[in-house]
């Protein structure tokens, strides 16, 4: 007979089986045997000595940038609730199976974040003790701080999303992470100087913890959600390899009624013809994700720290190789756009795609390109060149967006 | 005039299986041709060979007509989410090079006709499945082919809806455009759909008037339901 707790068990060993079936259309046992078990390989003899010697490279890495490790792995991830569609059907009536379904996600995703977390700071441990001053005691206080941060954000993250929407729910988010960042920075600070008070901060968090796993199990009416959020985070590793071979993964439907951007459809190009229209709908389809529009500033933003951190002469280098390297990356969204169920709906010539994928990713990259420009300018304060990087930088950014919509 | 001409002699989603075979039909201009037939008789694949989306195809698909134009109308709503229904119409219009100033009015008509109007700068990641299946609609009759390939249009449409679909569909046969629909719902199809296409197990087993069925089925006063019901469960 089938028991809440064999249910259970059934969708984990369901979930693993996925995931490795997912992991071997990927790493089949050619990539196996010559990419990662040689790659583990070298890692096992470098990290085995770092246990000798700290690395000389670790000067280069302040002691914040092993804070944003922490913060950024314990923000990572989610809480997984093991709930399906098709339970609406018979279990969401048993209050006593979904409940049971409940307690037994969040133990599962309290121990999977367990495990994940001493990984982590088991690569860390040689860092920590032989550069960082840490104790043998210490790094194992760090451990158990590190996980209970991870399931406190992973929680938090889930309640903010239930109770808000929209822009109050990013304002909520990004909140709550400076929050986040500052505690960490304080309480590891504590556990070198005064473990009395980091003790003190670890109590916080664990009641925090109890007080947010009290909300989340008592917590109704957020099926569908848990359910959506459960399917993403098992297609998470599907997804991220479908799009890594170009193939176009279906975005989350918009909440929202009318878009933020164009709210009366208004038109980019007055000349209607078939390329303008691609374009625009591209353009439009692009501008109008967050995520999309997110990533493209995250990237120009890595790229602006790379050209300030290098030194004169190079930053000119790093412009051109960026500005490059920028259209590659916006040709991945026209690629998503033109594989749209919906617009192969239309019949297409190829010589409108190409022009159309040209125009779109020189459009795209465009913006991003000049920033990257005007940060060199006015680094290199080499305001002759100021003349020239406009039509550089526009050149650069034709022919690379006519060699890249060429490959498509 | 024949507007369709379909001579099928296999065709499938890989070549070790046909789905289909031996399916020839034809749609006359002015003509409502009803493809019918239980779950999994092939009528989705025979109009997905007809469009030309399947990878094994051994046949022959002419359009006819003066535009030589289609407009096929699929079952689920393909949609993208990130545009407004306006924005949707817009690029059909781009695709097919309609002029602006014939766009916007039939645009704007069609928006009426369907009760969309006021959502027509929403997006449709928003609608109901039957306003999502309206936004299809419109974006076929935008084009005025002279053929139309509509896949099960009644699924989700209110009873208004279809009546809409219905008027407007008239009007086009009256101007002379062909329409082949595949449906499930027969009393409907018995109404309007000036012959049939009976399929079964991947194959055509009859076709004709609904007159001429009955004759097949030697039920000369029965519906098209229980002609469909001899028909299928003899083969």
């Amino acid at each position: 007979m089938i028991t809440v707790t064999r249910l259970f068990v059934r969708r984990i060993i369901s979930d693993w089986k996925y995931q490795y079936q997912v992991w071997k259309t990927a790493v089949d046992w050619i990539v196996a045997l010559y990419i990662v078990i040689p790659f583990f390989a070298i890692f096992m003899n470098y990290y085995l000595s770092w246990w000798r010697r700290a690395p000389e490279w670790l000067a280069y890495i302040p002691f914040n940038a092993l804070l944003a490790i922490i913060l950024l792995f314990a923000w990572s991830g989610t809480i997984r609730i093991f709930v399906e569609d098709a339970d609406q059907l018979f279990l969401l009536q048993c209050n006593a199976w979904i409940s049971r379904i409940m307690t037994y996600s969040l133990g599962y995703s309290i121990i999977y974040n367990f495990v994940m977390t001493s990984i982590l700071l088991i690569i860390l441990a040689p860092f920590l003790l032989l550069y960082y001053g840490f104790s043998s005691i210490g790094v194992v206080w760090l451990t158990v701080f590190v996980f209970v941060l991870k399931n406190c954000m992973g929680l938090a993250k889930q309640l903010v999303e239930l109770r808000f929407k929209g822009w109050t729910q990013r304002i909520v988010r990004t909140v709550i992470f400076i929050i986040t960042g500052v505690f960490v920075r304080e309480s590891v600070v504590l556990l070198l100087s005064r473990p009395g008070l980091f003790y003190l901060s670890l109590f916080v968090l664990i009641s925090t913890l109890g007080i947010f796993l009290d909300k989340r199990m008592k917590l109704r009416g957020t099926f569908f959600e848990d359910v959506a959020r459960e399917q993403t985070e098992k297609l998470r590793l599907a997804k991220f390899m479908l799009q890594a071979a170009g193939v176009y993964v279906k975005k989350p439907r918009f909440t929202r009624k009318r878009p933020l951007l164009f709210r009366n459809s208004n038109l980019i190009f007055k000349r209607r013809n078939p390329v303008n229209g691609l374009v625009e709908m591209c353009l439009k389809a692009v501008l109008r994700n967050e995520g999309d529009v997110g990533f493209y500033l995250e990237l120009v933003g890595v790229y602006l720290v790379m050209i300030v951190a290098f030194p004169g002469d190079y930053k000119w280098l790093l412009w051109v190789v960026f500005s490059i390297m920028l259209t590659n990356v916006v040709r991945i969204s026209w690629l998503e756009v033109i594989k749209l169920p919906f617009v192969c709906l239309f019949p297409w010539l190829p010589e409108t795609k190409m022009v159309a994928a040209r125009k779109t990713i020189f459009l795209m990259a465009l913006p991003g390109q000049l920033l990257l420009g005007l940060v060199v300018v006015l680094q290199t304060r080499s305001w002759l060149e100021t003349l020239g990087m406009v039509p550089i930088g526009i050149m650069i950014g034709y022919f690379s967006a006519k060699k890249v919509s060429l490959k498509l | 005039m024949e507007l369709l001409k379909v001579n099928i002699n296999h065709a499938g989603y890989s070549s070790n299986t046909d789905v289909i075979k031996n399916v020839a039909l034809s749609v006359k201009s002015g003509e409502l041709v009803g493809l019918i037939g239980p779950n999994g008789a092939g009528k989705s694949t025979t109009i997905k060979a007809i469009m030309g989306l399947l990878p094994v195809m051994d046949g022959k698909v002419e359009f006819a007509g003066e535009s030589k134009n289609y407009a096929y109308i699929p079952e689920q709503p393909v949609l993208y989410e990130g545009l407004t229904l306006w924005e949707h119409l817009e690029l059909a219009a781009a695709a097919y090079e309609i002029k602006r100033k014939v766009f916007v009015p039939r645009a704007d008509d069609l928006l009426k006709l369907f009760h969309l109007t006021e959502v027509k700068h929403h997006l449709p990641g928003t609608f109901s499945k039957g306003m999502q299946q309206k936004v299809m609609l419109i974006l076929g009759f935008l084009l005025e082919p002279s053929v139309y390939v509509v896949d099960e249009p009644f699924i989700g449409l209110d009873p208004r809806g279809t009546k809409d679909f219905l008027a407007h569909i008239n009007q086009a046969r009256a101007k002379g455009a062909g329409v082949l629909m595949s449906t499930h719902v027969l009393d409907t199809a018995e109404k309007i759909c000036s012959s049939f296409v009976l399929m079964n197990a991947g194959t055509i087993v009859s076709r004709g008037t609904l007159m001429e069925i009955r004759e097949q089925c030697q039920l000369p006063k029965d519906s098209l339901l229980d002609c469909f019901d001899k028909l299928v469960g003899n083969s």
